[in-house]
């Protein structure tokens, strides 16, 4: 469970419960109409990236996403970073006043229909309590328009302190076990947390507790990690005239990805992740993002994308900037000429596979474009899993899978054994070998319910996401059905195999329980239907091709 | 036999005919086997028959990369064709009249041939996302070959398997096409000879009537396995029988029809039909039954 909403918790769902128990607790609750999503992290991370950089453009050069600590729950019940951090030092005249200032941050996340919680502080340990504390967005201003000054905690360095001791200690980026045991010693706010004797904290709560008091203090400094662009991958033009005029912004596109590629070409760099945005007049500037297969400098090829993209873009307003930078570059895979050709061959393959798993991606969308891995799950369904192979999770994503494959501390639950099996990531060239190991280990661990080739009719080419229900007309003692009705036409049945019968494990979400049979029609077709065991209802599952 | 032939953009160089000395222009045919075919077309008609096949083959297919055919991956199939595999780069159509008759596990086998024949990707379009990759995995295609494709519309659809025929670093495009029109079938046609990729096109069963773009295309149905022990070799309990029919295919005689049975460790051996008229008459002497057409006439009065 990673996150859930206001009437989800009420009803008793909290993070970090098992999938299983929140959805008995959820279609209790709801009656059977409650609705779970799969969490996509990498579709997370990356929406709090964009937010990032368009924070970057708007108000403070410097933005940086809250830092996790090195144990993957440490402090925060958070699974992924979820705060943005500004450093706004010195940039409030340019918006009057601070108050100004976090308003102006409102709007501007009120105008994405999100609801920030705002906060600003000396230290980051201050803003990031504050913000997290006290009632910072009142629900009643929820439909005025110009946010009351009363809605942001602000404070002062000279009176930060006394804003501080009201903080709870759970709003201090403490492991849980430790506010659990401060709570049990009655210890439930940062004022009566100080008032304790320093000498005995760290022995018996831990160095961790020390660290998050000088950091709300201000006595021990706290770097901000903020997206380090190179100068050099970014390239913008100011356009004198200011133009909707496609062909005017495709020619200034393609001019400054050549910029572009012959400052990465020197570094011996390709970029992974292009980024152009068009600074529009009294709007809101628009954003292409070109996730790649493979680092590439090919300024050709990255201008042939982005015009694809382009040409689908919307232009509101004039364009009056045109910037385009590499958020992402790799080291480009060094062509040796070789005199023996099928090494030559190789590489120009690859290279051609780069090429067109790009293209596929930019016209048909990166979540047209995926790869498969398999996963060690009796499921049917759950047996695989697809992935795009375009824009492979990088930076904090992947530093968080890494962790989780090595990190003893998990359950193994079905879902975390896919998150650890991915990764591969087959030319973003930074899977380290020892990562390679490790996979190759896990994936020889159990194949049991893999199909190998060995069995090819156990499993159809075919299979539907929502199984089809049968009209069954006709049954032989607890066999499949002899004749039913499919898609209109009255199917009779000469053979069949059968049953194979697949349970989940009842932690793993709603538990599935059924009877599978694979059936021969009079047409000679091979079905696979089941019978669910909880209704005794008959359903068509999959087509053998 | 239907040829087809591909004449639209380069003027045919040689054209012969059976009664006049073949005077081939380009330099290939070497001069000592002029005396050959001189013989041979003084033998039987069948030599002058392979021999015309064999100068129609280097006539359409000029343009194709030269290299040894892939095979079908099953042998049977293999057998029919006339270079025993599907040369690189051709189209290669399977018709299934059922709804789930076997063409798609056939082409399959085919297109994992192919991937491990030159090591290349196979790319797979599931326009309606119902593919099922641990199957592919069984047919012998590895995970880490497979690139998974789901396009939205039909335009996108044709667009994207052009791209993956058209490119060098893929050994097979795997994909089902409902609706084919005349001008993207050339277009994939030319897509693959630039590419020397194979495209293995499941197509509808109302695709036998309309014209074909196609190097081979087979008709594949299901059939349930006979029941009366009269047949001539044996069914165990698991198999799987599939009436195969060459409908067309370049510089073969079409119409060769046979069945394959499929036993549970997936060995597939051809077995000859066991004759249509028969099963015909069988259905014409159950219609005939005094039971049955009894039952009938009370049905009609019913």
């Amino acid at each position: 469970m990673v996150a859930c909403c206001r009437r989800a918790a009420a009803v008793g769902i909290r993070v970090n419960m098992s999938g299983g128990e929140a959805e008995s607790l959820l279609q209790v609750a709801t009656d059977g109409r409650g609705i779970t999503q799969p969490h996509d992290a990498q579709a997370d991370m990356e929406a709090l990236q964009e937010l990032a950089s368009a924070c970057a453009h708007r108000f403070s050069p410097i933005v940086a996403i809250e830092p996790m600590g090195s144990r993957r729950w440490a402090g925060q019940w958070l699974h992924l970073p979820q705060g943005l951090l500004l450093d706004v030092t010195g940039i409030e005249p340019l918006f009057g006043t601070e108050q100004n200032l976090c308003r102006e941050v409102d709007l501007f996340f009120q105008s994405r229909n999100l609801q920030p919680r705002l906060a600003l502080a000396c230290t980051i340990a201050a803003a990031w309590g504050l913000s997290r504390t006290a009632a910072t967005r009142p629900l009643a201003r929820r439909d005025d328009k110009s946010p009351s000054n009363e809605a942001y905690r602000i404070t002062q360095p000279e009176d930060e302190f006394h804003h501080l001791l009201a903080m709870p200690t759970r709003a201090m980026r403490l492991e849980p076990a430790c506010v659990d045991m401060l709570a049990r010693l009655g210890i439930e706010t940062f004022g009566q947390l100080i008032r304790l004797p320093r000498q005995g904290l760290a022995t018996r709560l831990g160095p961790e507790l020390i660290l998050r008091i000088d950091q709300l203090l201000g006595h021990v400094g706290e770097p901000l990690q903020a997206d380090p662009h190179r100068p050099d991958d970014t390239v913008h033009l100011d356009l004198d005239y200011p133009t909707r005029d496609k062909d005017i912004l495709q020619y200034t596109i393609s001019q400054l990805i050549e910029q572009l590629t012959k400052n990465l070409k020197q570094r011996v760099h390709g970029a992974l992740r292009v980024v152009c945005r068009l600074e529009l007049l009294q709007h809101e500037a628009v954003e292409i993002r070109l996730g790649l297969f493979a680092p590439t400098a090919d300024a050709d090829h990255l201008t042939h994308l982005m015009t694809e993209r382009f040409s689908q873009q919307r232009l509101v307003a004039d364009v009056h900037r045109v910037s385009i930078c590499a958020p992402l570059t790799a080291l480009l895979r060094q062509r040796q000429p070789s005199l023996i050709a099928d090494a030559e061959a190789e590489v120009t393959s690859s290279h051609a596979l780069a090429n067109l798993i790009d293209n596929l991606a930019a016209r048909l969308g990166r979540q047209s474009v995926l790869k498969v891995q398999t996963v060690n799950n009796p499921q049917p369904e759950a047996a695989f899993r697809l992935q795009p192979l375009t824009g492979q999770p990088i930076g904090e994503i992947s530093r968080l899978r890494n962790r989780r494959r090595k990190g003893g501390t998990n359950r193994s639950s079905p879902s975390r054994k896919q998150m650890s099996s991915d990764q591969a990531a087959s030319s973003a060239s930074d899977a380290s070998s020892g990562n390679e190991a490790s996979r190759l280990t896990e994936a020889s661990a159990d194949t049991r319910f893999l199909p190998s080739p060995r069995d090819p009719l156990r499993r159809p080419l075919r299979l539907f996401n929502q199984p089809i229900a049968l009209k069954v007309l006709k049954t032989e003692d607890a066999g499949p059905p002899t004749r039913f009705v499919y898609r209109g036409t009255h199917v009779q049945t000469v053979r069949s195999w059968g049953p194979e019968r697949i349970e989940t494990a009842w932690w793993s979400g709603p538990s599935v329980r059924r009877d599978y049979y694979r059936i021969e029609t009079q047409q000679g077709d091979w079905l696979w239907v089941f019978r669910k065991l909880t209704t005794d209802q008959w359903f068509l599952h999959g087509l053998f091709g | 036999m239907s040829v087809q032939m591909q004449l639209w953009d380069e003027p045919v160089k040689t054209l012969a005919i059976p009664q006049l000395p073949v005077q081939p222009k380009s330099p290939e045919p070497a001069p000592q086997k002029a005396p050959q075919e001189a013989t041979a077309r003084s033998k039987t008609k069948s030599d002058v028959l392979s021999t015309l096949r064999n100068q129609i083959r280097k006539v359409e297919t000029a343009r194709q990369p030269q290299a040894s055919a892939i095979s079908s991956g099953v042998s049977s199939l293999d057998d029919v064709l006339p270079q025993k595999g599907y040369p690189p780069g051709s189209l290669v159509e399977w018709i299934d009249s059922g709804q789930a008759g076997g063409a798609a596990w056939l082409s399959l086998l085919g297109a994992a041939r192919a991937y491990k024949h030159s090591g290349n990707k196979v790319v797979i379009l599931d326009p309606d996302r119902t593919f099922y990759p641990p199957a592919a995995i069984a047919c012998g295609l590895p995970a880490e070959a497979m690139i998974l494709l789901q396009p939205q519309s039909s335009d996108d659809l044709i667009w994207a398997m052009d791209q993956s025929l058209r490119s060098s670093a893929v050994s097979a495009v795997w994909g089902k096409l409902d609706r084919l029109e005349d001008i993207d079938a050339r277009r994939l046609q030319l897509a693959a000879e630039t590419g020397g990729t194979l495209g293995m096109l499941l197509r509808p069963a109302k695709a036998i009537g309309q014209p074909s773009w196609a190097e081979v295309r087979w008709h594949v149905h299901g059939v349930p396995a006979p029941t009366d022990r009269t047949s001539p070799w044996k069914t165990s309990h698991g198999d799987r029988l599939l009436s195969v029919r060459l409908l067309r295919a370049r510089g073969a005689s079409a119409g060769e029809h046979f069945w394959l049975q499929i036993d549970p460790q997936s060995r597939i051996t051809r077995r000859e039909c066991l004759h249509d008229s028969k099963s015909a008459q069988h259905l014409a002497a159950e219609l005939a039954h005094p039971k049955a057409a009894g039952r009938r006439q009370q049905a009609r009065r019913a």
